[in-house]
């Protein structure tokens, strides 16, 4: 058990990395099919993710005597801003345009578009006002706020998807795998944050536990894109 | 007072999480996982019942459809059967009593106009055999009882006896694997649009027809020397159409094929199959 315990936190960034790559090496190997649809976008973003992951893991080349160790004692010691920005509000944003561009009922539309006007107002103001914050641990009202724009675009989607025929190929569509996996990620990572305080080296029970949760959600999401990519044909969508 | 010694507190002892609260946490994640997993399902359920009612839908429209034709098919033969008994009842009487009238005068002709009275006598004759051979083909209670084959002979020589063009049928296999009556009648009728769309447009002067009985089904191969049209040129007529819909209700492989100037043929593949309910 606590060989397991190990492997799961020596290698879980590891594993997620991998499979954060293999999404997007299948959607750039499925890439022509979906040319000519709204997915592409996607497949561009998962390419993104790879690229956003790596850069932002320079924090673990800060600690001792990496070759990054003059940040240390400055405010970028810490990787929390990175992620907030191109994590946590650049990928609500990607995917509230996704949707806003699958979506056709005009007043979604709308809601859906004021909606994501306040959650970057929300994002703005919560980290100036929270100034040092920003840089060593995560704003509970991004994540809050973008659970909620998450929410309302699969369900305003998944609306859509009942009330059209599209409810009969539903499985041969990438955006209802897409849907199942943001709708899980962002449902269960939300309540981490409130836990957030406990996610320190004295408390390894949390920490645990954690690293439990985010390795399966996020095994689960990359593994769902995965999946969605191959089996899906475009025309549904 | 007791809040600046709680912060002291927590200052000195840093929060950890309790055992409960990491049990909520998993509850909570769970019960996430859990609804999501039902919103799957239900997805899933919900498109089921949408195919099947969808499903329904099409088999009745089809349902609908081939009643439609089954009743087209009907009001045909009626017709045709009605036009046949008028045929041998009434013209083929009157030719039968001018032909006996004409019998007992001959004794009384004069010997100068002999030679074009029998002649006369002759043609009403021959009037009177085609007359009855065309009844027996539109009439599908004929062909019923005759059985397909005899029909299709009786087609043919009726055709040579026209002397509009050289018809000739050949036969291979054993023709009594064929017992469907109500089949053959369909079967009989797209032979006969084809041969009437021979004589109308192909300009032919050779037909032949080709019976194969096999084990389970019979292969029909008619074709014309005739001059042909260009398959995707022709306006789809409601010979062609007729044709086709009748096919499709036994259950016959279609083909029509032609091309300018080399005559055209026709394929029907039928599989042989029990006597429905189809009336007629």
């Amino acid at each position: 058990m606590s060989y397991f315990i190990d492997f799961v936190n020596k290698y879980a960034p590891l594993i997620w990395l991998s499979l954060e790559i293999l999404a997007a090496l299948t959607g750039l190997i499925v890439y022509k099919k979906y040319k000519h649809t709204v997915n592409k976008y996607f497949i561009w973003f998962l390419v993104y993710i790879v690229f956003m992951d790596i850069i932002g893991r320079y924090s673990y080349w800060v600690v001792g005597n990496g070759s990054l160790n003059f940040l240390q004692g400055t405010v970028l010691e810490q990787n929390y801003w990175w992620f907030t920005i191109f994590w946590n509000v650049a990928s609500v944003l990607f995917f509230g345009g996704y949707y806003l561009k699958l979506i056709n009922n005009k007043l979604r539309k709308k809601i859906l578009k004021i909606s994501l006007a306040i959650f970057l107002f929300i994002s703005v103001f919560s980290i100036l006002i929270t100034l040092p914050k920003f840089f060593y641990g995560d704003i509970n009202i991004i994540g809050i706020s973008g659970t909620v724009i998450i929410l309302q675009c699969v369900f305003y989607y998944f609306f859509e998807v009942l009330q059209s025929d599209k409810i009969l190929d539903f499985y041969k569509s990438l955006a209802f795998y897409i849907s199942c996996a943001v709708l899980i990620l962002w449902l269960v990572q939300t309540p981490l944050t409130f836990f957030e305080m406990y996610n320190k080296a004295y408390d390894m029970d949390y920490v645990n536990l954690r690293n439990y949760i985010n390795l399966l959600v996020i095994s689960f999401m990359y593994i769902t894109y995965t999946v969605g990519l191959i089996v899906s044909k475009p025309e549904y969508d | 007072m007791i809040s600046t010694v709680l912060t002291l507190l927590q200052e000195v002892n840093p929060p950890i999480s309790t055992s409960a609260e990491r049990y909520l946490l998993i509850y909570m994640v769970s019960i996430l996982i859990i609804l999501c997993g039902l919103i799957v399902v239900f997805f899933v359920v919900f498109q089921k019942r949408k195919n099947k009612l969808i499903m329904e839908k099409i088999r009745q429209q089809q349902q609908f459809e081939e009643e439609i034709s089954n009743t087209q098919v009907e009001i045909q033969e009626q017709t045709l059967k009605n036009i046949g008994q008028e045929l041998h009842d009434n013209i083929g009487q009157l030719l039968s009593v001018a032909n006996m009238q004409l019998s007992i005068l001959n004794t009384q002709v004069p010997e100068d106009i002999k030679e074009s009275f029998t002649e006369t006598k002759n043609v009403i004759r021959d009037s009177l055999g085609e007359v009855r051979a065309l009844s027996k083909s539109l009439n599908s209670e004929v062909i019923a009882n005759r059985g397909f084959q005899l029909s299709v002979q009786n087609e043919i020589e009726r055709l040579n006896k026209l002397k509009l063009l050289n018809a000739q049928l050949i036969i291979e296999g054993n023709p009594e694997n064929f017992k469907n009556s109500k089949d053959s009648i369909i079967l009989f009728r797209i032979l006969q649009e084809f041969l009437s769309n021979t004589i109308k447009y192909a300009k032919a002067s050779n037909v032949s027809i080709n019976l194969n009985y096999k084990q389970d089904s019979l292969e029909i191969k008619a074709e014309d020397n005739g001059v042909g049209f260009n398959e995707t040129e022709i306006e789809k007529g409601a010979g062609l159409i007729n044709m086709k819909s009748r096919a499709a209700l036994i259950g016959v492989n279609f083909k029509l094929s032609s091309q300018v100037g080399k005559g055209t043929a026709l394929h029907l593949v039928y599989p042989f199959r029990a006597e429905t309910k189809f009336t007629l």
